[in-house]
């Protein structure tokens, strides 16, 4: 949008905070709920893959990207088969 | 004391054929009071279950939707298994209905059903249980009518709101918005923006893949919106981000097409809505087409054996 | 005899389903004696039956039953502590309403709990006599007189057991006094129960802000003198030691991404044990934890006295619960707002971390746009998924602006009209829409503004002004002169900055300036002004301006109308460039601050300067763009633009006032909600000064030359927009002053 010098723009935070206490902890073969009860439920609803979940994190301050991660878990039936991760 | 009991049958005889006067008369207020009345004085007596109805039917010609609402609930608690179920039901619904035409967007053009949609919501669920438990009635054919319309209704409002968070740059409200749509909306048209919305965010979030599973199932639905080409599919041309003109660059973005997302989509759904009007203004006008109770004139039976 | 069927007789009001439950024997067993008891005995119980009768119907039992009446009226006089409303639901409550069947139990109920209810507002001696009148077709109709005695005053207020703390405070504390000057009105010698337990509880907070940790209010015993229904209450205390704090620390399993809290507690070793400071750091410790999605966080406060010692070891015990993220957000009761225009200035996002002081800022936005009288946030769990939480804000929508229109006729200014529609919220798009038309023989004016606070999403705002004003002096007495304005503007202003914003505007506008014959050589100050300009400009009359300007402007209001908190600032610059007619600059500098004593109660602070002066040939600013002061909208008490320079003073005839281009206004007031009125949100009741003045900065600017005021002015927001009233009397008012002590006004006042 308009580009004036300073304007000010709300932060624009965006998807689940993964600690990476939490990320040691995930490792293949948990179930589904094993991972809901770790990470939590991913803010992100992905209906389109229903064997992959994905928790992504931005966080935008003007037009600045301060924060940006993904961590991408895929299933297979009910157990973690891939963990893909770019931290 | 049988000739006391008969003077006071007459009365009320008398008092209820008073209230059909006002109604016929179209005296909403004297006819309440009056239907009120018989309703308290003689509970159980043949009228009660007649006035209750009438009750609903003038509440809502006299526009209070609120009180035309609690007259059915309560109508439905005390006949649940009345042969004018349906009507009570029905009536319920286009009360809700007509307060979802709020105060702005009775008297606005346009969609301007970014008001409360509680009424809307309400509405809803009485159409779809009137058409589930009574698919006899004659109002189902009615009702289903309204009942896409005020579906139509809320998917193109979670569309609006996806349009804004576009404009934000949160993609995944947006995202979710859009899976709101595709989720619980399928056959509205809304769809259409729902699946292009969900495109465009998934690509800004980096998952071509989701974006291209989008596309794909628009393509599948509604080719004319999608760009098919060698490497997959892609937006329709209007929603292709541009870099913004030079002027909006010199005016900082007060002038001239900035070239964002958000008002392209917003104009690209305007375009697409104005196309598809799905109801003739006319029934949509409040409280005019609605019908009398089936069985209302004539007197019950008495109800306590 | 074996019972074939059972019919019953006799009901009018009460279901048959009901007494059919209520039965012990069934169709088909023997009829036995105790059977026929026990069964008179259950109808009995249920209270609706006068007369239970069993009679042999051939093998059917017939249970005649005789009603008891129902209820059609209830008449009730003689309560006027109690209102109506408030009785009917104590009588309701007890099972006395109309329709209701009328039980014998329900009358003695019912003179117990009316007897409560008064005790509980210190009448001991109120007396309630109930009368039962017949009414044909088996009903009742109850009377009830009500003699509501006199209130018990309290005589004494004795304390036993206060050593360590002035028995002073406690008093001051409770709400309950003994009899003194401003009983009359305040009434606080009346005892009441509900009263006396609040006073208990006050008691105890003094001694816990004194570090009385454990401080015991033991009894406090009411002895009541029938007589002079006064009453004579002890408070026995038991005040325990003064505690210190021990070692403070946070406990409890702390949630992955929050280290230590430890930094965040503000009490430390050796303090006097508050329990207001306590429970100040655990709602922090709460505030931390919700700002990063705890927000179901809980913190409980766990001290353990050390009585030998005095000093208690407190821990904060943290339960985090999960970490929280907003999946939808929904506005509840917006009938007129349109969705986007609330959520644009929401900092809270969906499918983000539930941050409380988000969602505190952001309600704190909703409420300065002025839209709505209630905003109430709400997290409502998402079934299914703990850690997803819907947001809820709930908002109720107020009158945004104001519309008025006068038709009228005036010999001295001939056939007067005018309209003038003034939205803040406009149809509720969010845009501020103005629009005026008025004609009287002085002045014709047409004016239309358009403001939209988003142009874009993050609140790039652009206005657009267009006015046309044709004003005539020649009928208003000496100077004779008359202006044809026209302007046409565009302003864009933007956020820098959470509170403050900066804009810029342009504009052309173009002055007709026809200046009577007659004007009296020499003479007054305003005369003199006209001239010195006629001849800066050497006699031209139609000048073409092309203005620009810019503002900065800071507001942390809590409201938009009627604000209690917070401050507002502007400061602007205004410039006719080089290449116009006129040149000129005019400077200003507008601010107010509030500050609030408690809820719907504050002082307020305001100010104003502005000063504009001539660049080029114009040796100071074209008398027409003078400042003005005086009316409803600056200093109350004067005339509406009645201050400052007069045309010609000198000759005494009746002169008219002239501006002048320093302007300088202020005034303190005290606000609070009037509570004559229900809606404490929709009004201010305030006490002011006003003080305010223009001057002509080439003469002596002379700050005794300060007209001051002090009045009443009462606020109250309608339907069709705010109404003003003020009532002031003006303090320092000099000869040929024009005072106005009542003025009101449509559209915000002061």
């Amino acid at each position: 949008c308009s580009q004036f010098p300073g304007v000010y723009q709300i932060p624009v935070e965006q998807g689940n905070q993964v600690e990476a206490s939490q990320l040691e902890q995930l490792q293949i073969g948990m179930t589904r709920a094993q991972v809901r009860f770790l990470l939590g439920t991913p803010a992100f609803i992905n209906r389109l893959q229903n064997d992959r979940w994905i928790y992504l994190r931005t966080v935008k301050v003007g037009e600045k990207t301060t924060e940006s991660s993904k961590l991408s878990i895929r299933f297979d039936g009910d157990v973690v088969s891939a963990i893909e991760t770019d931290r | 004391c049988s000739t006391l009991k008969n003077a006071n049958r007459q009365s009320e005889a008398e008092l209820y054929q008073t209230a059909i006067g006002h109604v016929d008369a179209a005296r909403w207020d004297q006819a309440i009071d009056a239907l009120e009345e018989v309703d308290s004085r003689f509970p159980f007596g043949p009228y009660a279950r007649n006035s209750q109805l009438w009750l609903i039917y003038s509440y809502l010609k006299q526009g209070n939707e609120p009180l035309s609402r609690a007259a059915a609930d309560r109508f439905l608690r005390l006949n649940p298994e009345d042969q004018d179920a349906d009507y009570a039901l029905y009536l319920k619904g286009l009360a809700s209905f007509q307060e979802g035409f709020t105060v702005v967007s009775r008297y606005l053009p346009g969609n301007n059903y970014n008001r409360d949609p509680s009424s809307l919501l309400q509405a809803s669920t009485d159409f779809r249980r009137l058409i589930q438990d009574y698919p006899t009635s004659p109002y189902v054919t009615d009702s289903r009518l309204r009942l896409i319309y005020t579906r139509q209704r809320l998917a193109e409002r979670e569309i609006e709101v996806a349009t804004f968070y576009v404009d934000r740059g949160a993609w995944v409200a947006a995202a979710n918005r859009a899976s709101v749509v595709i989720d619980n909306f399928p056959s509205s048209s809304a769809v259409i923006d729902a699946l292009l919305v969900k495109a465009i965010a998934s690509k800004a979030l980096g998952e071509d893949e989701l974006e291209q599973r989008a596309l794909a199932t628009l393509a599948l639905n509604y080719p004319q919106y999608v760009v098919t080409g060698p490497a997959g599919y892609a937006l329709p041309a209007q929603l292709e981000p541009t870099a913004p003109s030079l002027t909006a660059k010199m005016s900082f973005g007060l002038f001239g097409d900035q070239g964002d997302l958000g008002e392209k989509l917003a104009l690209f759904t305007e375009a697409r809505r104005a196309n598809t009007a799905l109801l003739p203004q006319q029934t949509l006008i409040p409280n005019t087409n609605v019908n009398e109770p089936r069985s209302g004139r004539n007197a019950g039976t008495e109800t306590f054996f | 005899f074996s019972i074939a069927d059972i019919r019953i007789e006799g009901l009018k009001r009460v279901s048959s389903e009901r007494v059919f439950a209520a039965l012990p024997v069934q169709a088909g067993q023997t009829y036995t004696a105790s059977m026929g008891a026990q069964t008179i005995r259950s109808l009995f119980e249920l209270g609706f039956f006068r007369d239970v009768t069993l009679e042999q119907d051939g093998n059917d039992l017939v249970i005649q039953v005789a009603e008891r009446p129902a209820i059609a009226r209830v008449v009730f006089t003689g309560n006027k502590i109690i209102p109506d409303e408030a009785l009917r639901d104590v009588l309701r409550g007890a099972g006395v309403a109309e329709g209701e069947v009328l039980l014998q139990s329900t009358l003695d109920r019912l003179q117990t709990q009316l007897a409560r209810e008064y005790e509980g507002q210190g009448r001991y001696d109120a007396t309630v006599e109930t009368r039962t009148r017949a009414l044909p077709d088996n009903r009742i109709g109850i009377e009830l007189d009500i003699n509501e005695g006199q209130i018990a005053t309290i005589g004494r207020i004795r304390f036993i057991g206060v050593e360590q703390v002035d028995v002073d405070d406690l008093r001051d504390a409770m709400e309950l006094t003994e009899p003194g000057a401003f009983t009359f009105f305040s009434k606080r010698h009346r005892f009441n129960r509900q009263r006396l337990a609040g006073d208990v509880e006050r008691i105890r907070s003094v001694y816990f802000d004194q570090g009385f940790a454990r401080v015991d209010v033991k009894s406090s015993t009411v002895q009541l003198d029938p007589q002079s229904q006064t009453v004579f209450l002890t408070i026995l205390v038991d005040e325990g030691r003064v505690y210190t704090l021990g070692d403070v620390r946070v406990a409890g399993e702390l949630p992955p991404g929050i280290d230590n809290l430890d930094g965040d507690v503000s009490l430390t070793v050796g303090e006097l044990y508050r329990q207001r400071d306590v429970s100040a750091d655990a709602e922090g410790l709460k505030a931390v934890l919700g700002r990063s999605g705890f927000t179901g966080a809980n913190v409980r406060e766990v001290p353990e006295f050390d009585d030998q010692a005095g000093t208690v070891d407190l821990t904060y015990l943290v339960e985090p619960g999960l970490k929280t993220y907003v999946r939808r957000i929904e506005f509840k009761g917006n009938e007129v707002t349109a969705d986007p225009v609330m959520r644009r200035n929401l900092v809270q996002l969906e499918g983000a971390v539930a941050d409380t002081g988000k969602i505190e800022l952001s309600r704190s936005r909703l409420e300065r746009l002025g839209f709505f009288s209630r905003v109430s946030p709400s997290l409502k769990p998402v079934p299914g998924s703990p850690d997803q939480a819907d947001l809820e804000i709930e908002v109720e929508e107020q009158s945004t602006g104001s519309f008025s229109a006068s038709v009228g006729y005036s010999q001295s200014s001939g056939a007067v009209f005018g309209v003038e529609l003034a939205q803040d919220n406009f149809l509720g798009s969010g845009n501020n829409v103005k629009f005026g038309v008025n004609k009287s023989d002085a002045v014709q004016q047409l004016s239309f503004s358009f403001f939209d606070p988003f142009l874009t999403v993050d609140g790039v705002s652009r206005g657009i002004d267009a006015f046309y004003r044709q004003t005539d002096f020649q009928e208003e007495g000496s100077s004779s002169y008359s202006i044809d304005e026209t302007g046409v503007s565009v302003n864009f202003g933007y956020p820098i900055s959470e509170y403050s914003r900066v804009g810029f505007s342009g504009g052309l506008l173009m002055t007709d300036l026809k200046l009577g014959a007659n004007l009296a050589p020499g003479g007054s100050a305003a005369v003199g002004q006209i001239t010195t300009f006629q001849t800066d400009v050497a006699g031209k009359e139609s000048f073409t301006e092309l203005q620009t300007g810019i503002y900065w402007q800071r507001s942390t209001l809590n409201r938009g109308l009627l604000p209690t908190d917070g401050s507002y600032q502007r400061v602007n610059f205004d410039l006719s460039i080089p290449g116009s007619d006129l040149q000129y600059y005019t400077t200003g500098y507008d601010g107010e601050r509030y500050f609030n004593l408690a809820p719907e109660k504050a002082i307020r602070v305001r100010g104003r300067v502005a000063f504009g002066d001539g660049m080029g040939d114009l040796s100071t600013i074209p008398f027409f763009r003078n400042y003005f002061a005086g009316g409803q909208r600056s200093v109350r008490g004067y005339e509406s633009n009645s201050l400052g320079p007069r045309s010609d003073v000198a000759s005494g005839v009746a002169s008219d006032p002239f501006g002048g281009n320093l302007l300088i206004t202020g005034g303190v007031d005290y606000q609070l909600a009037a509570p004559f009125v229900d809606n404490p949100r929709s009004n201010r009741l305030s006490v002011f000064v006003d003080m305010g003045q223009v001057y002509d900065s080439r003469e002596n600017v002379d700050l005794g030359e300060l007209r001051a005021s002090a009045g009443v002015a009462f606020t109250w927001i309608t339907a069709i927009g705010p109404l003003s009233f003020s009532y002031a009397t003006p303090l320092n008012e000099k000869t040929g002053d024009k005072t106005e002590t009542f003025q009101f006004s449509i559209g915000t006042g002061l």
